[in-house]
Parts: C-alpha cells; structure tokens; sequence
C-alpha cells in the first residue's frame, strides 16, 4: 500500500484520522501502533513480526544498558576517584559488548534478509570461475517493508542510550510506536528517538490548522508523483530497459528525466509522508531541502536525503572520526607538520570512506549500489582535495566565490555529477552502465532523440508539454522556498479566496494531469524497496 | 474568585466551541465547493468522452448504443479482450451478435459492476470472462485499491476520463461503433522466447480471496441473469504461466464452469514472430483472427445459438461488418504503403 494510492488516501488514513479523534486522548497512542502494525501487515504480512522483534530488542537492550549504568554509580558511589575509574572503564566495556552485541543483531538480520542473495550469488561466481560446483543454493528471502529504515532507527536509539543522548526507554509502547508510525514505515524520512519519540506519544487532538495544511503537503507530493514522476517513468524505463546499444544523446536524456523521475518521486512521497503527519499534529524531520540548488556534490548530500545523511554522520563518520587510529594520525602529522590540507584530506577519506560503502550498500544488494557509493566517495574528496587550488586560481583570476556566475557555474557541475551518478544508479547492472556512460563518448548522435531513441515511448506530445511545465512550476517553488520567500504558513495566511484558488489549482491539477489509471502503468514506490 | 475563574472557562469553551464551529464550517463549504467542481468536470470529461457510461475505452461505451437485448454473446475483461476477440469477424463466420468488453488493466470489481450495467440493456446467452485479470491483483492492498477505484468512478468519472480531457474531437464522436469494443492493431513485436514456456508444473498461483469473491459475484450475477459463462484465457505469451493455467481448472471445478485456455489449446496455431502487437502482451489483428475463429468453432460446438444473417432485423449488424472489413483494408492498404515508402527511402 504505497502512500501514493487510494487504498492509502481514500480509506486508510481517512479511517486511522476518525479513530482517532473518536477515541479519548490517552487511548490515541495504541490506535496509533496498531495502525502502524496493520499497515505493515497489509504490506508485508506476518514480517511484522520482525518490527515487533525490533522493538522488543531495542527495549531490552536499552534497559540492560540503563541497568548497568545505574549500577556502576551504585558501585563507584563514595569510592576514591581512582577505584570509581576503574569501576567506570570495566562497566564501560560491558556496556560497549552490550552495543555491539545489539547493533550485530540488527544488522545481522538486515544482511542476512537483504545480502544473503548477493553473497551468495558472488561467491557460486566465484566457485564457476575457479571451475567448482556452486558453494549455496540461493534461495529467495522475504523482506519485510522499511527494513532499511526502521532498523537505522532501532541501531541510532541504543546507540544514543549508550552515548548518554538519550535514557532508556522502560515503555515497549513508545519504542512500537517509534518504529512504526504508519506514514514513514515504508521509506522514512529516518528519524532519531529525540525526534519523533514523545511527540509521537504525546498524541494531541486534530486541528484544522494541521488537518489543511497536511491536505495541502499531501497533494503537493502527488502533484509531484503523479504528474511528473510517474509520466517521466514511461520513457525512462523504455530506455534503461532496452538491452541494445544506444546513442549518447538518447542516455543523457533518459539520465536527466531519471533524476527528475527520482527526486519527483522520492521528494514528492516525502511531502505526502509529511503532511500525513502533520495531520496529527506531528512535525517529521525533512528529507529534501532544494537539493538543485546544491553548489557541490558534499554539500547535494546534506540537502538530499537528509535523515540518511544525518544517520550516517551521527553514527559511522562521527565515531570514526575519534577513533583511535584517526587520533594517531592528527597526532602524528602535528608532530611531523604535514600541514592542514594533508591532515584534513586523509583524514575525510578515512571517515568518509565507510559512511559511502555503506550508502552504497543501503540501497542493496548491487554492484551497481556500491559503484554509486564510490562515485561519491572519489568526488567529494577531489572536490576537498582541490579546494586550495581552486582558490589560488579564483584569485589569480579574480573570481568572487559567490557571484551569480561563479554560484550558476558550480550548481550546474553539480547537476552533471548528480545526473551520471543517477545514470549508474538506475541502469540495470553496472556493466549497462558503463556501456551507457561511455556512448556518450563514443556514439553521441543528437538526431537519434528524433527517432529510433524514444520511439516506444507512448508519450503523447501533451505529456511532454505537462512534464515540462509542471517542472518548472516544482523548480519555481524550490527557487522561492530557497529564497524563504514561500511556506505552508505563508500560504495560510493569503486571503481566503486566493488560498483557496491555489488549493482547487492543486487538486485538480492532479486529478486531471495524473498519470494514473488506465493508460499508465501504476509506479510502485522506488524507495520502497531499499 | 471561584466563579470568575469559572465565567473565564466558560468563556474559553464558548470561544473554542465557535472556533470548531467556523473551522468545521469552512473545512464542509471548501469540500463543498470541490464536489460541485468534480461533479462538473466529471460532467465535462463525460460529454468529451461522448459516453454517460463511466469508462476508459471508448469503443467499450458503443455496448450501450446497440439495439436492447440484442447481444448474444459478451466477452469481458482487461485489454486482452478488446485486443484478441473481433465480433465483426464472428458475425461474418457464424452470424452471432457479439461485444468485446475490456479496459485497460481491469479488475474484477469493475467487471463486476460493467456487469450490472450492461445486463440493465443486454442479456447474452453466453459470457466469457476473461481470466487474466484475475491474476492482477496479488496483494490486499492491490485488492482494496481497485475496490476504492472502483467506487470513486461511479460518481466522479473524470477520475476515469482524466487522460482525455484534452481530446477535444471527441465531443463530434458518436457513442455507437461498428468495431464493437475491439481494437484493431497491426504491429507485430515478437517476444522474447522462454524454452520451457508450455512445460508442465504442479504449482498453483494463488487468487487472492478478494479477487475470487467478485468473481463469484459476477459469475452469480451472470447465471441469474440465465447467461452461460465460460472461464476464457485469451492467447497471452507475456503474462500467461502454467501454473495460472492450473489455478484457472481449479477455478473452473470449484464453481462448476468451463474453462478455455487457448494460450495451451493453440500453441501450435499462434505465431509468437506475427502474432502479437507488443512482445507477447497483446495479440494483434493476426492473432485476433485466428482466436475468433477458434471461438466461433467453440460456440458452434457447445453453444445452440441463432445464426442472424439474412434476419432483416440485424441488417445493421451486416452492414457494420462491412463496413469493419473495408476499414481494416483500408488500414493494411495504408499500412503497406508506408512500408513501401520507407524501403524507398531506404534504397
């Protein structure tokens, strides 16, 4: 039940709104999680059981680690500094077996549910390379739905209770209803217990203030989805589908409707994701802030899929940052004066290099995935490496950093990163994509777009104008909410009639420009499925 | 000092309750203004689509436009039906007045409800349902879906429409059709051949119990109606297993019906390379011929029905399927000559 159909819009969240305000206040927490519980059941039947697991894992580990710390300050109370030290560094160390014991489980069952295949697969490679018999027989797991998400949360809430940001949660409800509010199960946005958890539990009354504005979030995201999503899908797919060679023009349009398709899609849920929270009077952290409008591929990432970015700078950057090895290192170069530039450098490269492996590896089981992560990694450390260059050249050029110029120049590099990086994301194996990659080189024909390129895609030349157009209305509002000079709360405070203009234009902008129902294929949810 | 504090409550509640009620008052005149305007533009989209009937297909809507009760034979479904069953052509072999019911993608909650409307104007001797579209819907939520889908396009039918509200010339159209629902296409795109396509298995695909239910109903509906009904597998390489082949006999025990599965009963006679319009989802006029034929044999087989022609009273029906045959020359003439024209210019 993806957030984009009626099943969802229609009936579900409709029905979840009713119950909820019917039922006295101190029961609307429990309508929540059995909500979320039906949700995932819809989704993924009897999975459920592993959300439950979840929550039932992380609240036993979370009170074990409060155990243990309560006992060490009953132990170390009225000791010597020295003994309670001692006393500290051993409970320490039981706690750190405790997390990793924890954090191994979580992600243990999320490699065995969603990796197993993937090894499997490459190691009975690897036998008929050597010329033996298959190691696995590879069998098909059944994942359960936000696998990738919830359990990001479950491994940042027991790690926060380790690190002290956060106290144990003693109330399994909270800890259910933190893993499965119903809107951000199937694709996030990723959120940290201090977030979402007492909000979520807090469970205040529906106003109409929240009620219109979620509305209006909601019908943004599925203006987004449906209209220019969705349409861009049918030549996207007609073109990275194809398995015969393609000219270099037809790949860069494909990879440029690919990545408007994907932040349509993704950003676009993410409102819908959104506003369905806010109907409950719950804010969600944002996933999307104007991602085009991002001046370097590092800093596209803190604008784009925020919450992952923040998940993974929050508990795999960080941490090794301080690392043991990593302190060496700034010792070591202090003492021998290697300069700022160089420590920085391998520095970044030795915490960055895990958080992309692992953004690579998140996405799935592909080689592709993990090319994509790489990709990242090699070009956001030439962009650290050759900042102190770029700067003697701007000033030897007598370039202003942050004149329009300069800025356009740096977004639209950015675009082309972003757009070959989507280009390697969607083709079907890596391999497809590097053919795809290098007949931009190799066999660049700009009249191919003209005729044999696209000439399955049964676009009508309507479709074309719409998702033209409609884009350029979604990079509008971008471009004003960029300049602040745009909000929800903005809007609710335009006269009525005008507000209600803007409303109707909206609904029935989907309702009539939908790329919906007969005629379309329905677009299951792409991050839905990592 | 207790009673102040109780006035200022009261006059809290009272400020709160009127602000409820001017924020319910706006919420019901904002949704009240939108189902004026979807009712509207529902009314608009109907009139572009030239239809009072709720539908995609436009050829599909030409049902309601024929003669009452003068229909023997109806097949309906997805898009499988309008692409493999040509009723023009049944009239030229054996007589029999037929209409090919199928819109893109349909589920059984609308076929179930197609149903109830058409039986309000016709009553066929003998309905083939088709069985693909049983095998759409895997999930609940895919179930529920079409339900919720099905329900919303009854009164708002622009939800339906939406993709033609820029057709203009379809407010010249008539609603009557001499294809009778079917549509006539002759591309042919060969599939991607499986090697073991037609082999042999025990497994079941499962129906979901939804799926069934409205089955059931249509089924139920249809024999109350007195109609015969026939569990139909329209020749499709793409989405056809064996193992939906068993669910359907299954299917056809269970609720004691026939079964024709012609993807197994003509793999011989369907040609994969010519047959198709779109690499083995659809068949194209050559497959849609040689199904029509096969079903024509079928009905005589099984079936007493009336031969029509030369009954003055369905000189409409001959002259329509005279009229279809000089179309579909028309198009093949048409057809070869862009052949010609492109192997010119090639040379």
């Amino acid at each position: 039940m993806g957030y984009n159909t009626l099943v969802y819009l229609i009936l579900f969240l409709p029905a979840v709104l009713l119950v909820y305000q019917l039922v006295p206040q101190r029961i609307r927490k429990y309508i929540l999680i059995l909500a979320g519980y039906v949700y995932f059941y819809i989704c993924s039947k009897w999975l459920v059981l592993y959300v439950f697991g979840t929550a039932l894992f992380i609240h036993h580990i979370g009170m074990w680690e409060d155990v243990l710390k309560k006992k060490c300050a009953a132990e170390a109370k009225g000791l010597e500094r020295k003994e309670q030290s001692l006393i500290r560094s051993r409970y320490k160390r039981m706690e750190r077996i405790l997390l990793i014991f924890g954090i191994t489980v979580l992600l243990g069952v999320l490699g065995y549910l969603k990796y197993s295949n993937f090894f499997e697969e490459n190691l009975n490679l690897l036998a008929a390379a050597m010329g033996r018999d298959p190691f696995f027989v590879v069998t098909k797991t059944a994942v359960p739905i936000g696998i990738s998400f919830y359990t990001l949360q479950a491994v940042g809430y027991i790690t926060d209770v380790y690190w002290e940001k956060q106290s144990a949660e003693y109330n399994l409800g909270k800890l259910m209803l933190f893993l499965c509010f119903f809107p951000q199960v199937m694709e996030g946005p990723i959120s940290l217990y201090q977030q979402t958890g007492e909000q979520l539990w807090n469970c205040r009354g529906l106003t109409a203030e929240n009620l219109s504005q979620g509305a209006v979030r909601i019908f943004w995201g599925l203006f987004k989805k449906l209209v220019i999503a969705d349409r861009l899908n049918v030549l996207v797919k007609v073109v990275f589908d194809k398995e015969t060679d393609l000219h270099g023009s037809v790949v860069i349009v494909a990879a440029i409707a690919y990545t408007i398709q994907l932040y349509m899609e993704f950003s676009g849920i993410m409102d819908v994701v959104a506003g369905s929270g806010k109907m409950f009077g719950i804010i969600l952290p944002e996933n999307f802030r104007q991602p085009f409008f991002a001046r370097s591929a590092e800093e596209f990432w803190r604008r784009w899929h925020i919450s992952l970015g923040v998940w993974f700078k929050t508990y795999i950057f960080y941490p090794v940052s301080i690392s043991g090895p990593v302190k060496k290192w700034n010792r070591f170069a202090r003492e021998h004066k290697l300069g700022r530039h160089l420590t920085r450098s391998v520095l970044s490269a030795v915490c960055l290099l895990p958080v992309w492996l692992a953004n690579g590896l998140w996405h799935g089981p592909r080689w592709s995935y993990i090319f994509f992560g790489i990709y990242y990694f090699v070009i956001i450390m030439a962009e650290i490496l050759v900042t102190p260059l770029r700067d003697k050249l701007l000033e030897k050029l007598g370039i202003n950093e942050n004149s329009r110029g300069y800025t356009a120049f740096r977004i639209v590099k950015t675009w082309i990163i972003v757009v070959v990086g989507e280009l390697f994301f969607r083709a079907e194996t890596l391999t497809r994509g590097m053919q795809m990659f290098a007949s931009i080189f190799v066999s660049f024909d700009a009249w191919a777009l003209g005729g044999a390129g696209f000439e399955a895609v049964e676009l009508r030349v309507v479709d074309y104008i719409a998702v033209l157009v409609c884009t350029v209305v979604v990079w509008i509002v971008d471009y004003l909410k960029e300049k602040d000079r745009i909000s929800t709360e903005k809007l609710a405070s335009l006269k009525t009639p005008v507000r209600w203009a803007v409303y109707y234009l909206l609904i029935f902008g989907v309702i009539i420009l939908g790329a919906y129902g007969a005629g379309y294929q329905a677009v299951d949810l792409i991050y839905a499925k990592f | 000092m207790q009673k102040r504090s109780e006035d200022g409550d009261f006059e809290k509640n009272r400020a709160e309750i009127m602000s409820n009620k001017k924020a319910a008052g706006r919420i019901l005149s904002f949704l009240g203004i939108l189902g004026i305007l979807l009712f509207g533009l529902s009314r608009a989209s109907v009139l572009m689509n030239r239809s009072v009937h709720p539908l995609f297909n436009y050829a599909t809507s030409g049902i309601f436009a024929e003669e009452k009760e003068s229909i023997d034979v109806l097949t309906i479904g997805d898009s499988d039906v309008y692409s493999g069953l040509i009723p023009a052509k049944l009239w030229e072999l054996s007589g029999i007045t037929s209409f090919s019911w199928g819109e893109p993608a349909q589920r059984p909650p609308e076929t179930y409800s197609y149903l109830k409307k058409i039986y309000q104007e016709q009553n066929p001797q003998v309905v083939f349902i088709d069985v693909n579209h049983l095998f759409r819907d895997e999930k609940l939520s895919d179930n529920l879906d079409s339900i919720t889908r099905a329900a919303i396009e009854k009164p708002f039918p622009v939800v339906l429409y939406h993709r033609k509200l820029d057709s203009f010339q379809n407010f010249l159209a008539q609603d009557y059709t001499i294809t009778k629902g079917y549509l006539y296409r002759d591309d042919a795109k060969k599939p991607k051949m499986k090697k073991n396509h037609f082999k042999e298995t025990g497994k079941i695909t499962a129906i979901h119990p939804i799926t069934r239910w409205y089955l059931e109903r249509s089924v139920e509906l249809c024999r109350k109606n007195g109609s015969s009904v026939v569990l139909l597998y329209i020749p499709t390489y793409k989405e056809w297993t064996y193992s939906n082949h068993n669910a359907v006999m299954e299917l056809g025990s269970e609720l004691g019906l026939p079964v024709l599965d012609l993807n197994l009963e003509m793999q011989e006679e369907i040609d994969w390379g010519t047959d198709t319009a779109d690499y083995g989802y659809h068949l194209n006029y050559s497959g849609a011929q040689k199904v029509t034929d096969r079903i024509a044999k079928y009905l005589e087989d099984n079936y007493d029905l009336e031969d029509h022609r030369g009954d003055p009273a369905y000189q409409r029906w001959q002259k329509d399927s005279e009229a279809f045959r000089g179309e579909v020359e028309k198009e093949i003439l048409e057809k070869e000559r862009r052949e010609k024209e492109r192997q010119m210019q090639g040379a």
